[in-house]
C-alpha cells in the first residue's frame, strides 16, 4: 500500500527529526534564560511555531519528489500529509504548553501570546490546548505552502528563508530579553491586539475570538495547501 | 493483453505548445524506442503518463482508464529520468527497501547482481556519488522493479561506454527472463537501433512513425544517382526529401520499390534509423 | 560474430546468415547445441524478438530444430541443404546481376563466358 509506505517513509525521516528539533528548542528557550538569570521567558512561541512551519515545509521538500518517483498519486499525497501534520501540530502545541507550565513551577514569568489564556499551571483546560493547536496548525500549512512555492527554486533559496526566519525570530526574543515584557506588549498595538481577542487596554481577552480568527485562518491556508498539492508536479524532466 | 494509448494528448506550457494531438500504442511486453529531437517533447510524454504532470488536453489510458491520479495503474509503470527525487541522504539498500513496500515486490537477486556488475555498494549513499553512480543506482532500481511498464528517460546519459554495454546487455538479460515493456526515450539512436523492437518518433508535437525496427529499415532506402534514372526508379514513390547535385540526385525515401530492377548507375543505401531521424525531423522547430 | 545494424540487410537475417556460415564452416556442427536465443541477444544486444526471426528463419529452412527443454540443435544434413540453397541463391541472384552489369558495359556472352573460364583455370 503506497499510503502506508510513504507514511512510514516520513515519519521515520521527518517527523524524527522534528521531535528532535522542537524539543531542542524548547530547551534551549526554557534554559538559555535560566542560564542568563532572566526572569522573563520571552516569545518563545514563535520559535517554536516557527520549527512547525519548518516541519511543514520539509513535508512537502523530502515528500513530494520520493512519492513521485514511486507512483504515489497526489489525492494520496494529501491524506498522507494530513495524517502527518497532526503529530506535527500535536508536538508543537505540547512543547508551547509544557513550556508554560515549566516556567510557572519556577515562578518565573513567562511572555508569550499563549500566557493570557493561560490560567494555573496548564492552564485553562480547554483554551489554551485549542487556541496553542489551532496557531500551530496554521504555521504547520504556512510551512506546507511555503515548501510548495519553493519547489523548483532550489535547496539554496530553501536553506537561505529558513536561516533568515530563525534570525528574525532570534533577534525578536533576543530583543523582548533584553528590553522586557513591557516593551513587547507596547509593540504590538493596541487594536489589532484587541481585535483578534489578546488583551489590551484592561479589556480581558477573548479567546473564542482568536479561536474564530485561527479557525478562518486554517481554513483559507488549509484550503491553499489541499489545491497547492493537488497541482503539484515535478520539474521539467 | 495490457497497453498504454496515448490518444490527442496534447500539452501546453504558457504560450508553447509541446505536444499537439500525441495518438500512439505501447503493447505489454515490447521494448520501444521513443525518438525525438532535444525539447521535441519525449520527457513531457513520459511524465504525462507518470502523472508527475497533467496533459492539457486527450488522454492516457491503461488497458482502458485513465492513469491520471490512478493509483492502481502508477504501480505498474515507472520512470527513471534524470532527475533525482529520491532522498539524498540514504543509502542504497533503505531506497530498495522503499521501493518495496511501495511497489510490493523488488527483484532483491538481480539488484545484487547489478550492483557487482557495476561495481556499486548498497551501503553507499546515493547523495554521496558521483553523478554516473548515481544514474547507475536509480538504473538499477528501474530493472528490478515489478512493473509491467518501465519507462527510461535518456537513461544512460554520462555513463561512460563501457557502462552503457554494460547496461544494454542487463537489460536485454532481464527483459528475457521476464518480458516487459520497456520505453526508452534517447537521442543515441544508434546505440539502441539493435535493443528495440519498435521505434515512435515524435517531432513537432506528434508521434510521425509507429512502425517496428524491422519494417522501417526492410524499405527505407537512400537513392542516388543520375536524376532522370533516380527519378524514374522512384516515380510514384513517396519521398521524404531529394537533394540535387549538378546532374545527380539523391532522394530518401522509406518506401523503396524494391521490386523494380535497377538502373545501373543507380545505387541502393540502408536508411538507418539515425538518418531516418533526421530526415523526419528536418525543418522542425528546435523549441529548447 | 558481427552485426551491422546499418547494413541493408535486416538484422534477423544477417544472424540468420551467420549461423549459416557458422554452420557450413563447421564451427557449429551437426547435432550439436547452438547458443540460445537468449544468449545472442544479451551478448551482442540485439532484441529476441529480432534474435527469434532469425533463428526462425533457419528452422524453416529445416537447417535448426528447437528441442523442447534443451534448447535448438543443428539439424543433420544441414550443412548439405544450406550448401544447395547458397548454390540456387548464387544462380537465382549474383549470376543475374553480373549478367546485367556486363551487358550494361557492352560484353558479349561469348567474352564473359571466356573470362569466366580463364578465371577457373586460373586456381
Amino acid at each position: 500500500m503506497k499510503s502506508k509506505a510513504l507514511f512510514r517513509s516520513l515519519a521515520n525521516t521527518v517527523l524524527v527529526s522534528m521531535v528532535v528539533m522542537v524539543v531542542t528548542t524548547a530547551i534551549v528557550i526554557v534554559g538559555l534564560p535560566l542560564l542568563l538569570d532572566q526572569h522573563d521567558f520571552s516569545l518563545g512561541d514563535l520559535l517554536i511555531a516557527i520549527d512547525v512551519a519548518f516541519g511543514g515545509m520539509m513535508l512537502i521538500d523530502v515528500g513530494v519528489d520520493q512519492a513521485f518517483q514511486n507512483g504515489v498519486t497526489r489525492r494520496t499525497m494529501r491524506r498522507v500529509g494530513a495524517a502527518l501534520l497532526l503529530p506535527l501540530v500535536v508536538l508543537g502545541a505540547a512543547a508551547l504548553l509544557v513550556m508554560q507550565a515549566v516556567v510557572r513551577l519556577i515562578g518565573a514569568n513567562p511572555v508569550s501570546l499563549v500566557t493570557p489564556y493561560v490560567k494555573g499551571v496548564f492552564g485553562g483546560p480547554v483554551w489554551a490546548p485549542v487556541l496553542v493547536g489551532l496557531a500551530m496548525a496554521l504555521f504547520a500549512l504556512l510551512g506546507v505552502i511555503g515548501g510548495l512555492a519553493m519547489r523548483g527554486r532550489g535547496k539554496r533559496v530553501t536553506t537561505w528563508i529558513s536561516v533568515v526566519a530563525f534570525t528574525v525570530a532570534g533577534l525578536l526574543i533576543g530583543t523582548a530579553m533584553i528590553l522586557g515584557d513591557t516593551t513587547i506588549h507596547a509593540a504590538v498595538l493596541t487594536g489589532p491586539r484587541l481585535a483578534i481577542g489578546l488583551p489590551a487596554a484592561g479589556v480581558a481577552p477573548r479567546p473564542w475570538l482568536a479561536a474564530a480568527w485561527l479557525l478562518a485562518l486554517d481554513a483559507l491556508v488549509g484550503w491553499l495547501a489541499w489545491r497547492g498539492v493537488a497541482q503539484v508536479e515535478t520539474g521539467a524532466k | 493483453m495490457s497497453e498504454i494509448k496515448f490518444k490527442n494528448v496534447t500539452k501546453r506550457y504558457g504560450n508553447q505548445q509541446v505536444l499537439r494531438g500525441v495518438n500512439a500504442t505501447w503493447e505489454a511486453g515490447k521494448i520501444y524506442a521513443l525518438l525525438g529531437r532535444n525539447g521535441a517533447g519525449k520527457s513531457t510524454l513520459l511524465r504525462i503518463v507518470n502523472n508527475r504532470t497533467f496533459a492539457t488536453g486527450g488522454a492516457v489510458t491503461l488497458d482502458g482508464k485513465s492513469v491520471v491520479e490512478n493509483e492502481a495503474a502508477q504501480n505498474r509503470i515507472f520512470l527513471m529520468s534524470a532527475a533525482q527525487l529520491y532522498p539524498a541522504d540514504r543509502k542504497l539498500t533503505w531506497l530498495f527497501a522503499l521501493t518495496r513496500q511501495m511497489y510490493g515486490d523488488f527483484d532483491d537477486e538481480l539488484a545484487k547482481h547489478l550492483l557487482a556488475a557495476f561495481e556499486l555498494r548498497d551501503s553507499a549513499k546515493l547523495g554521496q556519488l558521483s553523478t554516473g553512480y548515481q544514474t547507475i543506482a536509480r538504473l538499477i532500481i528501474a530493472l528490478c522493479v515489478p512493473c509491467d511498464f518501465v519507462l527510461l528517460d535518456e537513461p544512460v546519459l554520462g555513463l561512460d561506454a563501457p557502462a552503457r554495454e554494460l547496461f544494454y546487455q542487463e537489460l536485454l538479460a532481464t527483459y528475457a527472463q521476464r518480458p516487459r515493456t520497456f520505453v526508452i526515450a534517447t537521442h543515441l539512436i544508434e546505440e539502441v537501433a539493435t535493443l528495440v523492437e519498435n521505434v515512435n518518433v515524435l517531432a513537432g508535437g506528434e508521434i510521425v512513425l509507429a512502425e517496428d525496427v524491422a519494417t522501417v529499415l526492410a524499405k527505407g532506402r537512400i537513392v542516388s544517382g543520375p536524376a532522370g534514372l533516380v527519378a524514374d526508379y522512384l516515380r510514384d514513390t513517396p519521398v521524404m526529401r531529394k537533394q540535387a547535385l549538378g546532374g545527380m540526385l539523391t532522394a530518401y525515401t522509406l518506401d523503396a520499390p524494391l521490386e523494380r530492377p535497377l538502373p545501373a548507375g543507380v545505387t541502393l543505401d540502408a536508411m538507418d534509423l539515425q538518418r531516418l531521424i533526421i530526415e523526419l525531423t528536418r525543418g522542425e522547430r528546435h523549441e529548447k | 560474430m558481427h552485426f551491422d545494424a546499418s547494413s541493408v540487410v535486416p538484422l534477423y537475417h544477417q544472424i540468420a546468415q551467420q549461423f549459416t556460415a557458422g554452420i557450413l564452416s563447421g564451427a557449429f556442427p551437426e547435432e550439436s547445441q547452438i547458443p540460445s536465443t537468449t544468449e545472442v541477444a544479451r551478448s551482442y544486444a540485439i532484441n529476441p524478438a529480432t534474435v527469434l526471426r532469425g533463428m526462425n528463419e533457419l528452422v524453416d529452412a529445416g537447417v535448426i530444430e528447437k528441442r523442447r527443454g534443451v534448447g535448438m540443435f543443428v539439424v543433420q544434413g544441414a550443412q548439405a541443404k544450406l550448401a544447395a540453397a547458397q548454390q540456387a541463391e548464387f544462380f537465382a541472384a549474383q549470376v543475374p546481376r553480373v549478367v546485367r552489369q556486363a551487358k550494361a558495359l557492352g560484353i558479349t556472352a561469348g567474352q564473359l563466358t571466356a573470362a569466366i573460364e580463364g578465371e577457373y583455370n586460373h586456381e
